[in-house]
């Protein structure tokens, strides 16, 4: 896309430099865009754990609470449930960090207009 | 976990039979730590494992990787490794972090590249896979949870306390979100490190598991579990490199979290 720019100068810069800066631009450009193409695997594992994980925590904290005042079970009851809450609470914001990138990764090839059917059904 | 006792249960176990002749498997073998020289801290027990010994083979490893290779203008094939490493971490941060990702490019890569290099070691056989103990991977899990703390504190004072307050919630469930928060927060090194450390034993054991699938069914019915063994193989190499992918990946947006200061 630099090939175009080969006409002398006339606004004081060198054509070396002229060229220099839109191939640094393109650049620029091309590392802004969001890469595609990882797998739904890894986000998969990602939030599996993230549910399990958290339910684990809410139970170990109600637990060491408990042990500390004396109330046993009732932290454990009041945290178990705040636990999985925690969990269903990362797995929404995770999973909405993942469809803002998704989107974003849609919007070069929605230009073309060939790619809107796929996105929506992804 | 199923520990030998006895000196001579350790041998059989090593050569697959026990102590009737019949088939001894365990799975489990592969993850036990001994001492190879003892050093004591004082009362801390501070010996030098097979696991610090491959520990220190994985730096070693990660080192000559990117090291090693002569910078030409054409990159060989372990240049091309040490770039491309280099480019994927970059460019994972650029996008999950953006401008203030820089200071911490060092930390992100480190750890990516000392958790990519110590599954793929583990893939070898008879190596120790540093990766499925919970006490190596909660370690580098606490580096991360303290210093995203940290870096939250020192750049938005006592503002970075607002993350465990939703904006936009009726004042009446505020403190309950709030408990929820702060206990999704204390989730992220225990989510982080348990999910490394379970792929990595699972696999391991699975590996073993059909390993000894193949030994005991032999030359008659040996072949289809030995089929899947080469499927869990591959699908063990994807697991080394996505585990590294994923720590990497919620290192940064855990950092993001502390620098930019929004879900």
């Amino acid at each position: 896309m630099t090939e175009e720019r080969r006409d002398p100068p006339e606004d004081g810069k060198s054509d070396f430099a002229q060229r220099l800066e839109a191939a640094r631009a393109a650049i620029r450009a091309k590392e802004a865009a969001p890469k595609r193409g990882r797998s739904a695997y890894d986000f998969g594992i990602r939030v599996a754990t993230e549910m399990a994980v958290a339910v684990a925590v809410g139970f170990g904290i109600g637990w060491y609470l408990d042990e500390w005042l004396g109330t046993r079970p009732w932290m454990m009851l009041l945290l178990l449930p705040i636990g999985a809450a925690a969990g269903i609470m990362n797995v929404m914001r995770a999973a909405r960090i993942e469809a803002a990138r998704q989107a974003a990764e849609m919007r070069p090839t929605e230009t073309n207009g060939t790619n809107r059917d796929k996105s929506v059904k992804r | 976990m199923a520990a030998q006792t006895s000196g001579s249960g350790t041998e059989l176990a090593a050569t697959g039979l026990d102590e009737t002749g019949g088939l001894h498997i365990d799975p489990m073998h592969q993850f036990e730590i001994h001492s190879l020289a003892n050093i004591s801290l004082g009362d801390l027990n501070a010996d030098f494992t097979n696991s610090s010994l491959w520990m220190v083979v994985t730096v070693i490893v990660a080192s000559l990787i990117m090291l090693l290779p002569a910078a030409r203008l054409v990159p060989g094939r372990m240049q091309s490794i040490a770039e491309i490493a280099y480019e994927f971490v970059a460019n994972m941060m650029r996008s999950t972090i953006g401008e203030g990702a820089r200071p911490f490019f060092p930390f992100v890569f480190t750890l990516f590249m000392f958790i990519l290099v110590a599954n793929m070691l583990g893939m070898i056989p008879y190596s120790f896979t540093v990766t499925s103990h919970l006490s190596v991977t909660l370690g580098l899990a606490l580096a991360v949870f303290i210093l995203a703390t940290v870096v939250g504190f020192v750049k938005h004072g006592f503002g970075y306390l607002k993350l465990f307050v939703p904006s936009g919630v009726p004042v009446v469930l505020l403190p309950l979100l709030t408990v929820i928060e702060v206990i999704s927060y204390f989730t992220r090194p225990i989510s982080l490190s348990v999910r490394l450390f379970a792929n990595m034993l699972a696999g391991h054991t699975m590996l073993k598991v059909f390993g000894g699938f193949v030994v005991g069914l032999g030359v008659l019915a040996g072949w289809l579990p030995l089929a899947a063994m080469v499927g869990i193989t591959g699908l063990e190499f994807l697991v080394s490199f996505l585990q590294a992918y994923v720590f990497a990946v919620l290192t940064c947006i855990y950092l993001n979290d502390a620098i930019n200061l929004h879900h």
